[in-house]
């Protein structure tokens, strides 16, 4: 049997899963909704991989999650790796394009840039208060143009006139776009300056003041579009890089991760009968009234998080809300 | 007599000075708590929504001394010496109380050197309310302020020795009010120590050297005192750690400026720049905590992940 690794990338949008070899390549793959239940998204994600696996051939035999819900289905899985995102994408796609020196990312709700250089992460930014330029304006943008997103780059790109659309801020960029459609400017020239409209706002947002080197790669969701891509090239005067997996990068970072790791154990990718549970409890012993998470596991206590202090253990509230 | 003090903003930069001051005249001081969720929302209840989320909790804890103490003690200081200034929203706050609780008793004596109202002619007049004569006064500040002199080169004397030792160090660069407070600093300075990296504080450092340090740099004075103090602090210890960390609040007009300055001459160490408002996004933080703990390990560590990836 050979040795292989699950890595689990669970967003707030989609829900991934990688398994790879010993050579960093991706021999099973899963790309679902997360549709606001991660346990159930990674239980389809299991399913799915499992099928697609050759398990006569390869062995689990280490897990790791990233991801917003990474804490969670962690601990559900009992994963030997829980990163970050930002370390996990950096992994992931130093696997790929092991010179690059820029990751550019920019999901549904959030953006980044990694700077990477010999192969270690040197510096990073995310979007702070502001989510304007990101996956979810272009969405909003396109329903209201009436649009597929599909069909929003093949548009974006047929136009010989972008049209100029403030980059600042999501209510100004989306103002000026009506503003624009009233001054009868064609559909194409507004959704090419839009996909120009989010390359500036990326620079002057988290890319202000980083020196983007190439070789530059574009991730996440926005990367699928490439119009926004070749905007990014047109700004920057270096060639961008998108790789067809560019979805699965922060999975693929985690499995790498698990490749690392001294310890091995014995991972089982049939969770479909088990039982996860989570209960959210208001501590309310003091002022602070955390929120305190429960993770069950067929009924037992996995563990539990969101406390700021050792109160909610001693005050009876553990051992009642929780059977043991 | 109780004197309440509010435990936040100033407080910050006078804790010592001041608890010292009232004991030595024999009056009895209550401390607020640390700031918690219940304070947080009488602050933000009480406040206008520019106002920055530092001071919407001062005026929580302001709210929460009133039925606890006979006076609260809010000073209206408007700089340390001639032009070292602090900001507005730290010298409007005896205004700001006034007018936000107007039944509220508060004890106040205004600094202003501009005008020669020195620190220790405010104790007086402090003093002088309470029914305290003015040598009285003058004795119990002298050495309140001596105490809290001491107190503070030993604070630095203690960094000095931590960043000494071996393993991973930060530097964090923010106001008192905002490192020190259970809602904001406390949960981001837990997660390192917990990891392993000691923690260090860029206002740690003694005034004057910070001003000489910042204005050595800079050329010319810096107009804010507090961030003077911190880029001080800053240049004073920046070779000596693995990477800074910036702690602001939403809005604060001299962070805007300053952390902007801090990133662009820290180029050879990992910036980490965190802005807490009113929101509770923890989430967020502790994605950014992590992710800069990774980079941190990494560069001090050796090359563990870049061996896997290739």
């Amino acid at each position: 049997m050979e040795k292989a690794y699950l890595g689990i990338d669970i967003g707030s949008i989609s829900t991934k899963g990688v398994v790879i070899n010993q050579e960093n390549e991706i021999i099973a793959d899963s790309y679902l909704w997360t549709s606001g239940h991660p346990i159930n998204a990674v239980k389809n994600v299991l399913a799915e991989i499992s099928r697609k696996l050759d398990t006569s051939r390869y062995k689990v035999v280490n897990a790791g999650t990233t991801g917003s819900a990474r804490k969670l289905i962690g601990v559900a899985l009992g994963a030997r790796v829980v990163k970050n995102e930002i370390t996990a994408h950096a992994v992931g796609t130093l696997a790929v394009v092991p010179g690059v020196r820029t990751i550019l990312e920019i999901g549904g709700q959030d953006s980044k840039i990694i700077l990477v250089n010999n192969g270690v992460v040197m510096d990073y930014a995310m979007n702070t208060l502001c989510a304007a330029g990101t996956g979810s304006f272009l969405s909003s943008q396109a329903k209201r143009l009436d649009l597929e997103l599909d069909d929003f780059a093949d548009l974006a790109l047929a136009s010989a006139n972008p049209a100029k659309i403030a980059a600042r801020c999501t209510v100004f960029a989306e103002s000026d776009l009506v503003h624009k459609a009233q001054m009868g400017y064609s559909k194409a020239d507004i959704v090419a300056g839009l996909c120009r409209a989010i390359v500036l706002n990326y620079l002057n947002n988290v890319g202000k003041g980083k020196q983007i080197k190439a070789p530059v790669v574009f991730q996440g969701g926005v990367s699928k579009n490439a119009a926004v891509v070749k905007e990014f090239e047109n700004e920057l005067q270096m060639p961008v890089y998108v790789d067809p997996n560019g979805h699965l990068m922060g999975a693929l970072g985690v499995a790498v991760l698990c490749k690392a790791e001294q310890e091995e154990s014995h991972f089982e990718l049939d969770i479909a009968d088990i039982n996860f549970e989570t209960k959210g409890i208001e501590c309310g012993n003091c002022p602070n009234n955390c929120e305190v998470i429960n993770v069950l596991r067929n009924g037992e206590l996995l563990d539990s998080w969101g406390n700021k202090c050792e109160q909610y253990y001693n005050s009876g509230m553990f051992a009642s809300s929780v059977p043991r | 007599m109780k004197i309440g003090i509010p435990r936040a903003l100033q407080y910050y930069f006078y804790d010592d000075l001041w608890v010292a001051f009232f004991d030595n005249l024999g009056f009895e001081t209550v401390l607020s708590p640390p700031t918690n969720k219940d304070i947080v929302k009488k602050g933000i209840a009480n406040s206008i929504d520019e106002a920055c989320f530092s001071s919407k909790i001062f005026i929580g804890h302001v709210e929460h001394l009133l039925d606890k103490c006979d006076l609260v003690f809010i000073p209206r200081i408007e700089n340390a010496a001639i032009r070292e200034e602090y900001c507005t929203r730290i010298f409007g706050l005896y205004d700001l109380a006034k007018n936000t609780f107007p039944q509220a008793n508060l004890l106040n004596a205004e600094v202003n050197y501009l005008f020669r109202k020195r620190e220790s002619n405010a104790f007086v007049e402090i003093g002088s309310i309470l029914g305290v004569g003015e040598e009285v006064s003058m004795e119990a500040y002298k050495n309140a302020f001596e105490l809290s002199q001491r107190k503070k080169a030993k604070k630095i004397a203690k960094q000095e020795q931590l960043l000494g030792e071996d393993g991973l160090k930060v530097l964090v660069f923010s106001h008192a009010y905002n490192t020190y407070d259970a809602y904001i600093g406390k949960e981001i300075i837990g997660y390192f120590e917990n990891n392993n990296i000691k923690v260090a504080y860029a206002d740690l450092i003694d005034d004057k050297e910070a001003q000489q340090l910042a204005k050595e740099s800079y050329g010319k004075r810096i107009y804010w005192k507090i961030s003077a103090q911190l880029i001080g602090g800053l240049l004073k210890y920046k070779s000596q750690v693995d990477g800074v960390v910036l702690i602001s609040t939403f809005p604060c007009g001299p962070d805007s400026l300053f952390n902007e300055l801090v990133i662009r001459v820290t180029k050879d160490k990992p910036v980490l720049s965190l802005i807490i408002d009113e929101l509770d996004a923890s989430a967020g933080i502790q994605t950014r905590l992590e992710s800069f703990t990774d980079i941190l390990e990494v560069m001090g560590r050796g090359e563990r992940w870049k061996l896997a990836a290739n």
